[in-house]
């Protein structure tokens, strides 16, 4: 039965629900067992489990490198990183070892660990506090990043990431923490590596992952005023990309505009960019079009962090550009 | 058991081969792939190889005799194997192979159906793909008709039905299959399911290849389904291939697509095309109109009044111009310090001029069943403008210098670009002078300007090896074609005309 939850709650819910089921899960990193983590995403789980829910020392590089460890002898760590962005102190845990042990032991010792990341910016957290982190994972092999928009794929992907036998990165958006949506109680799982077409549509498609999804729905309504039909794709797993149900989206339009939070060198608008050129190109009706961040950190000033974000005019913009051409 | 070998088929119109060589000899043992003989046929040779290991048990075929294809003429086997032998016989020729441009299918028949083959088109051939069946399951089809295109690495053939009767492909469109192996039956009847004919195929390698790539299949030719566009989808090809289609000038609406959706992919286009699908469906280009304007309407309609109403012919002369080029550049400095600029048509317009005054049959026309000589030596020159071409002429231009007659025509061109030649520039014309030469034209059939019966076409000055008392030198010559109206002209004082000019020139 679904109730409408929030995206936290989605979160903590989809854990608990693991736990119960499955002995060999547990969760660890900074604050996460007696404090319920600085969200409040693991609280309660202590209180129940307090053998499965563990504080950790200010180490991300400790908390993925004993991860990595403990599922190697058959555990499932859900570790948190309270800020994506010192994900770059685990670099070698999680790119070394982690994404490399079902390749090198063929299946036998895999890294079935979720590594929890809070990730993006607008909240006002500063430089460090604020990235959107997924390029500096999409290059590497035997890793999966998983991105959730909304509290029902919140609560079914990191179900899955917790089932899935290799190491994946879950990136929780800071700003979608309090959306609320319908979530079923029971547990389910909503599938890896599969793209969600989270709207129907003729002329555009929309590629947005994570908190772009409602500048994309927002931009769909505005065109359709206009009588411009648009479709959205939700990667939902960034890495490996569900490569087919973006070809299969843009072979019908024939225009792309992909909303990408973080800077526009490299992100995932790039590779699909990319992709779409190379295997797509004779169906293309206009040129790609990204609308992203600025190429520069994330600032602390609320004026100039706005300034930095992709902003939904420009999704517009772009929306009437291609269609223009 | 032995393994028989038989007179190969290298071809379908292959009847019989001879056996040139036997490489080998009865006792010997070889390996696949060994060359143990040379088959002739006509006038080429193949080798025959063996198709596995073992030892030549039998030559039951002769060197220097022709047998059919399929005889058998050797046995190959393990040491002390039987022999299943079949005594080498002369047969009638197969009656079902047609002899065409096209490949017709080789056939096995059984008791109810005709088992079609994937054959096979030159002995290196040990594979092919049916890249499309161009009918489907149950369809009624005639003897010859094209059933299949057949792919070989870089080659299409057409397969052909050998007889008429209900079709049914036994292989999915682009499988690949060993030559020999059974493709298609064409009847109701059960098909065995080794369809083999060719003993060069062995079993093992007979599995159907699936061969992903994508094939083209050709819609049968319904303009019905080509108008619903609904059929494949309102979005029928990609957009390149939309433009490639353009391009080509071919409606490939009829075409099926392998794309997305079942979109038309330039793929399926270039195959298609290549096989000449789409080569009869030309779309009529769409021309462009323009409106004429006032100066093209005259044009237009002033040269068709010419050629209607007089008997224009034209000659052609290659003068030696060595002496106007001489004069041309030995004067052309001192001309333009008077702020005259000299040209050669302007030196040939005073020469031109003189002939003419001395030459009245050249001024001469027909008005009302009258010879009507027009006294005054007026010279048109066409000069080519924006959007057409005017005939301003020179007044009396045998009673004027030089420097006058360059001038004048140096402003008659200047005023001709500005569109403000008067009337009078434009009338009372005797005789026209019109110039290709700058663009490297030696000969051309001048039009005759309206109420002139001569006009003189100017040709390319170029340097030329020329003979002369048993010597070579090299000189400038320039071509003129000279058109005159034979109703006034004959040919004979045209020349006489053309030959004064030269004249002229030399006594610059």
């Amino acid at each position: 039965m679904a109730r409408t939850i929030s995206f936290s709650k989605a979160l903590n819910e989809a854990m608990m629900q693991e736990m119960e089921r499955d002995d060999s899960v547990f969760i660890l990193g900074e604050d996460v067992a007696k404090m319920g983590g600085d969200f409040g995403i693991t609280s309660g789980i202590w209180d129940r489990w307090p053998d499965r829910a563990f504080d950790t020392a200010l180490s991300e590089s400790a908390i993925t490198g004993l991860s990595c460890g403990a599922s190697v002898c058959g555990l499932r760590p859900v570790a948190e990183l309270m800020f994506a962005d010192f994900i770059t102190v685990c670099y070698d845990q999680l790119v070394n070892n982690a994404a490399k042990l079902n390749y090198m032991y063929q299946g036998e010792a895999s890294a079935q660990m979720v590594v929890r990341a809070v990730t993006g910016g607008g909240i006002r957290c500063a430089y460090h506090h604020s990235q959107c982190i997924e390029p500096w994972l999409m290059n590497i092999p035997g890793l999966v990043i998983v991105a959730p928009a909304t509290p029902y794929e919140a609560k079914g992907l990191l179900v899955a990431s917790i089932r899935n036998n290799n190491p994946v990165v879950f990136l929780e958006h800071k700003h979608l923490y309090n959306v609320k949506g319908e979530v079923p109680e029971e547990l389910y799982e909503i599938p890896l590596y599969e793209a969600h077409v989270a709207r129907e549509g003729a002329d555009i498609t929309i590629v947005a992952a994570m908190s772009m999804l409602k500048f994309a729905h927002k931009a769909a309504d505005e065109m359709a005023a206009k009588g411009v039909s648009v479709e959205i794709i939700n990667p939902r797993t960034i890495f490996p990309l569900d490569k087919e149900t973006i070809k299969k989206s843009v072979a019908k339009t024939g225009r792309l505009v992909v909303v990408q939070e973080g800077p526009k060198v490299m992100g995932y608008g790039a590779e699909i960019g990319a992709m779409l050129g190379e295997e797509l190109f004779e169906y293309l009706k206009a040129p790609i079009k990204r609308v992203t961040s600025l190429d520069t950190p994330v600032p602390f000033a609320p004026g100039m962090e706005d300034y930095v974000l992709p902003h939904y005019e420009d999704v517009i913009t772009a929306c009437n550009e291609v269609m223009a051409y | 058991m032995s393994t028989v070998i038989e007179m190969p088929r290298y071809g379908a119109n292959m009847d019989e081969g001879t056996i040139a060589t036997w490489f080998v000899e009865e006792g010997e043992s070889v390996t696949k792939g060994q060359a143990i003989a040379e088959i002739a046929i006509e006038k080429l040779s193949n080798e025959l190889l063996a198709p596995e290991d073992g030892i030549i048990l039998k030559l039951v075929g002769a060197e220097g005799e022709t047998y059919d294809c399929g005889t058998p003429i050797a046995y190959i086997g393990q040491q002390g194997e039987d022999i299943e032998e079949s005594t080498p016989t002369v047969q009638e020729k197969s009656p079902e192979i047609v002899q065409d441009q096209k490949q017709v299918a080789d056939v096995v028949s059984s008791s109810d159906a005709t088992i079609v083959v994937m054959p096979r088109y030159g002995a290196n051939m040990e594979e092919g793909t049916v890249s499309t069946w161009f009918f489907s399951a149950g369809d009624m089809v005639e003897e010859g008709d094209v059933i299949a295109e057949i792919a070989i690495e870089k080659l299409t053939n057409e397969l052909m039905a050998p007889v008429a009767g209900p079709f049914y492909p036994l292989v999915e469109e682009g499988a690949t299959v060993n030559c020999g192996k059974t493709i298609a039956k064409i009847g109701e009847g059960e098909v065995a399911a080794e369809g083999e004919v060719f003993s060069q195929c062995s079993p093992s390698e007979m599995e159907v290849v699936e061969n992903n790539k994508p094939v083209v299949e050709v819609v049968e030719v319904n303009e019905e389904v080509a108008a619903d566009s609904n059929s494949y989808g309102s979005s029928v090809l990609t957009t390149k291939a939309q433009k490639l289609a353009d391009e080509l000038g071919v409606n490939a609406t009829r075409i099926k697509g392998t794309g997305y959706y079942n979109m038309v992919t330039r793929e399926d286009i270039k195959k298609a095309y290549d096989l000449g699908l789409l080569k009869n469906v030309a779309l009529a280009p769409t021309p462009i109109n323009r409106k004429m304007t006032a100066m093209e309407k005259a044009i237009a309609s002033g040269m068709y009044k010419s050629l209607q109403e007089t008997a224009q012919t034209t000659i052609t002369m290659d003068m030696d111009v060595d002496n106007l080029v001489e004069f041309y550049q030995a004067n052309k400095t001192d001309y333009a310090a008077m702020g005259v600029k000299l040209s050669y048509t302007s030196v040939l317009v005073n020469l031109i001029a003189k002939a003419l005054k001395e030459y009245p049959i050249m001024r001469t026309v027909i008005e009302d069943n009258m010879f009507k000589e027009l006294v005054d030596v007026n010279i048109g020159i066409a000069i080519d403008v924006e959007g057409g071409l005017f005939v301003p002429n020179i007044k009396n231009a045998d009673k004027k210098f030089y420097s006058a007659v360059a001038t004048e025509l140096a402003q008659l061109a200047e005023k001709a670009k500005a569109g403000k030649l008067t009337e009078n520039d434009l009338s009372y014309g005797s005789f026209t002078m019109t110039n290709l030469g700058m663009f490297g034209i030696k000969y051309f059939t001048p039009v005759l300007n309206i109420g002139e019966s001569a006009i003189l076409g100017l040709g390319a000055i170029r340097r030329e090896l020329a003979v002369r008392d048993g010597g070579f030198y090299k000189k400038n010559l320039m071509s003129f074609s000279l058109t005159h109206d034979h109703r006034v002209i004959n040919g004979a004082p045209a020349a006489r005309f053309l030959n004064r000019i030269q004249e002229l020139i030399n006594e610059i």
